[in-house]
């Protein structure tokens, strides 16, 4: 079943298309990874998805309704939740308070326990390393039991076994609880070990979206990105 | 009117333009390149006026004599506005707004009594300019010479800053400095050189723009508060940083109040202002031709609304209960004053602090609460307690009103909203005499009988103060004041989790206007009369003050700094002559040395 479907975003910063004519769409249950280049548009689509950035152009469809012209607050209250490259919580407080802001009374302990915060909640989010900071951010997209789940890089700032070990959950929860979620990512080992989907951005422009197979098979997506070399961008 | 008349009035309008236009350019340019919003530019278009006068009269009433002076002058301030960068600014230019903007205040009330001291409490004249005495029969109506010239000169400096900007390299840094301050330092830029050179050419702009007046308004010490906050609604309009903008927006703001002025209704030239401000605003939230900002800096100091009441509040209440028993007559009346002020600095640090949303303005809630409890008591005849009610509510309205344009707003356009805001609400106080008795003011607002004494008012007072205090602590500690805290930690985050950050935003300003506006009433009953001074910009200015020297991290801060602003005050305006002067070099100690506020020093919980 499609939960989220775009279609023909664009957005232009004076002269430069960030995004131009970006289609796509992604299943309950199904990861799907957005790569390109630094600067490719990855963060604008995402905003556009999310309701941070307003499309020039296109639509935005949330399980058949279009949230094109909704706030961010609205999304939220039908079932989008994010995270953002530059991992977004409430910095004066604790961890617990940070969550007890976004839920509306949730299992606290439970949801930190599932980002690997087990027994943080006292914490000043202040003090947090960054990684945890991303993790806290997790569980604040998560707390308001999002049905999609966009991604920013997630990963960014962890060392390589603490990646494994969040995408491993994250895909649990696509599995488990039909989560949708779209993410980008810069590690390739991440993108190809979770992904179902791969949507290849190149300055603005989708050029190739498929299967792991078939994207690392691509040409196209070979000379842009992957052809780079460490393949980390 | 007539065809003709009306082009008289916009020609008036457009001479008005062009002044308007020359303070706006150097405030713009100043914070497009440093990001600090310069309160004292007014004061340097005061200086330029005063110093014109001065130096016209030394030189002699020549053409040479009179634009010999007023380009000196103009240089004069120029001098001056880059010894103020060198020595306060620039060591300012990573610290929170707030406390650049108190900064540049400070020098405000320092300007001010150096002009009082230099030329005195009178204002003063200055000669028109020779050869351009006469005037021109346009439309069948005569139009000074003078401002014909004015008219030219605002297109010219616009071009001229427009050569310097596209042309020269000076013009290039400022440009890139600008548009992204990362990648001009990533350039190379001698920052420190270039931000001196635009506050030298900000400040001598300001400086020509008072010097310019000098045909046509005499000198005057008001004229610093009224400049900066006409220069910040321009500023404001045409989109901070855009010079065009500038232009342009003195052009709409000054050819409406030349309108209204020549349909008669010179009074709404205030609320237009206002008006013009909240439509571009609601419209485009970065003015006419500003861009958005970049990513809004980190909010002022760690505020924090953590711990219990300790014991130590409850003490402190009780013997503040037992004080009529030891004191009386005069110090009782500073104790009242006190509480008020504690009050009126608790609804200040809520918005500041946990709210993160500065206003400069926060006397006119404040006043708001005053006016109204006195008009319902003098002009109404209302019992004492209704008239101290519709305080808060009054001045909640307000807020409501003010947070229609200011929610979509954030760090420096709010901050100077809301002194455009303070500015017109105290306009209005000073001018619609039959409600306000305008510069007279009300009298005889008094108590009812039962609390006529002072300690009956005293512990009236202490009541409501501290069930106010506790009222704002629960709230702040709340599900709403968390929430409200969240927004200013994280917009971006708070919007994806679903919270309704425009509601949450005119929630803490009603708030917290409300409880100024409450602290305001119970002012005007202590004091039996009010005058517009009650909602002045230097009373708004006073809170910041009280709040920063408590310290915002704590919700004691406002008590302890209402109690030492209030002695200092007393103390100072009792022993010297200057104290304004003095309380703006408290402001700089402060800003310097204890940026966190003396409850910083006893120990406030960090967790
Ligand atoms: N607010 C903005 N104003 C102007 N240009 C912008 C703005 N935001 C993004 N851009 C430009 O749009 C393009 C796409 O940016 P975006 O942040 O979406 O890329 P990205 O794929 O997320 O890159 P990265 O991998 O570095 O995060 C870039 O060229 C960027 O410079
Ligand atoms: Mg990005």
């Amino acid at each position: 079943m499609t939960l989220l479907s775009a279609a023909g975003l664009t957005k232009a910063y004076g002269g430069v298309r960030a995004v131009d004519g970006v289609d796509l769409a992604v299943d309950a249950g199904q990861m799907v990874a957005m790569i390109g280049p630094n600067g490719a548009g990855k963060s604008t689509c995402f905003g556009m998805i999310g309701g941070q950035i307003r499309p020039d152009a296109g639509r935005v469809q949330l399980d058949g309704v279009d949230i094109t012209a909704y706030l961010p607050k609205a999304r939220a209250r039908l079932g989008l939740g994010r995270t953002f490259q530059v991992a977004q919580v409430f910095t004066s407080m604790s961890v617990g308070e940070n969550l007890a802001v976004a839920t509306r009374g949730a299992a606290l302990p439970l949801l930190l326990d599932r980002v690997g915060l087990a027994g943080a909640a006292d914490r000043p989010a202040a003090a947090l390393a960054y990684a945890d900071i991303k993790r806290l951010e997790l569980a604040l997209a998560l707390a308001t039991g999002p049905r999609l789940l966009l991604m920013d890089e997630p990963t960014a700032g962890m060392a390589p076994a603490e990646r494994r070990s969040l995408m491993t959950l994250i895909a649990g929860l696509a599995r488990d609880d039909g989560l949708a979620v779209l993410f980008t990512e810069h590690d390739i080992d991440v993108v190809f070990g979770h992904a179902n989907r791969i949507l290849v951005l190149d300055r603005g422009k989708l050029i190739a979206a498929g299967a792991p197979a078939a994207i690392r098979a691509d040409a196209r997506v070979r000379a842009v990105y992957l052809g780079h070399g460490d393949g980390s961008c | 009117m007539t065809a003709a008349a009306l082009a008289s009035y916009l020609l008036t309008g457009l001479a008005g333009a062009s002044s308007l236009f020359l303070v706006a350019a150097g405030l713009s340019l100043i914070f497009g390149v440093t990001r600090i919003v310069n309160f004292a530019h007014g004061s340097f278009f005061m200086l330029g006026l005063y110093l014109a006068a001065t130096l016209v009269e030394a030189f002699g009433r020549t053409p040479l004599g009179f634009w010999g002076g007023v380009l000196l002058a103009s240089a004069a301030v120029g001098v001056f506005g880059t010894i103020v960068e060198i020595l306060i600014l620039r060591r300012l230019y990573g610290a929170p707004e707030l406390l650049q903007l108190l900064a540049t205040f400070a020098v405000v009330l320092i300007v001010k009594d150096a002009a009082l001291w230099l030329w005195g409490p009178e204002d003063v004249l200055g000669p028109r300019a020779p050869g351009l005495r006469g005037a021109v029969v346009i439309f069948g109506r005569a139009v000074p010479e003078y401002d014909l010239l004015l008219i030219a000169l605002g297109p010219a400096v616009l071009g001229a800053l427009w050569l310097l900007l596209a042309r020269t390299r000076f013009g290039r840094l400022v440009r890139a400095a600008t548009e992204d301050r990362e990648m001009a330092s990533a350039l190379g830029v001698d920052q420190a050189r270039l931000f001196t050179l635009v506050f030298a050419l900000g400040s001598a702009l300001a400086g020509l723009g008072g010097a310019l007046q000098l045909p046509r308004e005499p000198a005057s010490l008001g004229l610093d508060l009224a400049i900066v906050a006409d220069a910040f609604v321009v500023v404001v309009v045409g989109g901070l940083g855009s010079l065009p903008g500038a232009f342009l927006a003195a052009l709409l703001i000054a050819e409406l109040k030349a309108l209204c002025i020549g349909l008669g209704v010179s009074k709404l030239t205030l609320v237009i202002e206002f008006l013009v401000m909240a439509i571009v605003l609601a419209i485009r939230p970065h003015g006419l031709l500003g861009r958005p900002e970049a990513a809004p800096r980190a909010s002022a100091v760690d505020a924090d609304g953590a711990g219990s009441t300790p014991p130590l509040a409850w003490i402190l209440l009780g013997a503040a209960c037992l004080l009529p028993l030891v004191l009386g007559g005069y110090p009782l009346v500073l104790a009242i004053d006190v509480l008020i002020l504690a009050l009126f600095a608790a609804s200040l640090r809520w918005l500041v602090g946990p709210a993160g949303l500065v206003s400069f303005g926060h006397a006119a809630f404040f006043g708001l609460g005053a006016y109204a409890a006195g008009i319902a008591t003098v002009k109404l005849g209302w019992p004492m307690a209704a008239s101290l009610a519709l305080a808060p509510v009054a001045a909640g309205i307000g807020a409501i009103a003010f947070s229609l344009v200011a929610v979509r707003l954030s760090g420096v356009y709010l901050a100077m909203l809301s002194l455009a805001f303070a500015q017109i609400v105290w306009s209005l106080a000073f001018q619609w005499d039959a409600l306000t008795g305008g510069s007279n003011g009300l009298v005889g607002v008094w108590p009812s009988a039962d609390v006529s004494g002072k300690p009956a008012y005293y512990l009236l007072t202490l009541a409501v103060v501290a069930l106010a205090w506790l009222a704002l602590r629960r709230f702040e500690r709340g599900r709403l004041g968390h929430a409200i805290r969240a927004v200013r930690d994280s917009p971006l985050r708070a919007e994806a989790v679903g919270l309704d950050v425009s509601g949450l935003r005119r929630a803490a300003l009603l708030v917290s206007g409300a409880l100024a506006g409450l602290a305001g009433g119970l002012f005007a009953f202590s004091k039996g009369s009010l005058s517009p001074e009650t909602l002045s910009i230097p009373r708004s200015v006073d809170g910041l003050v009280m709040v920063l020297l408590g310290g915002l991290a704590s919700p004691f801060g406002p008590i302890l700094g209402a109690g030492l602003f209030t002695w200092l005050q007393d103390e100072a305006a009792r022993r010297v002559d200057f104290w304004r002067a003095l309380v703006g070099l408290v402001i700089l100690a402060l800003v310097f040395f204890v940026p966190r506020g003396l409850a910083g020093f006893f120990g406030t919980h960090r967790r």
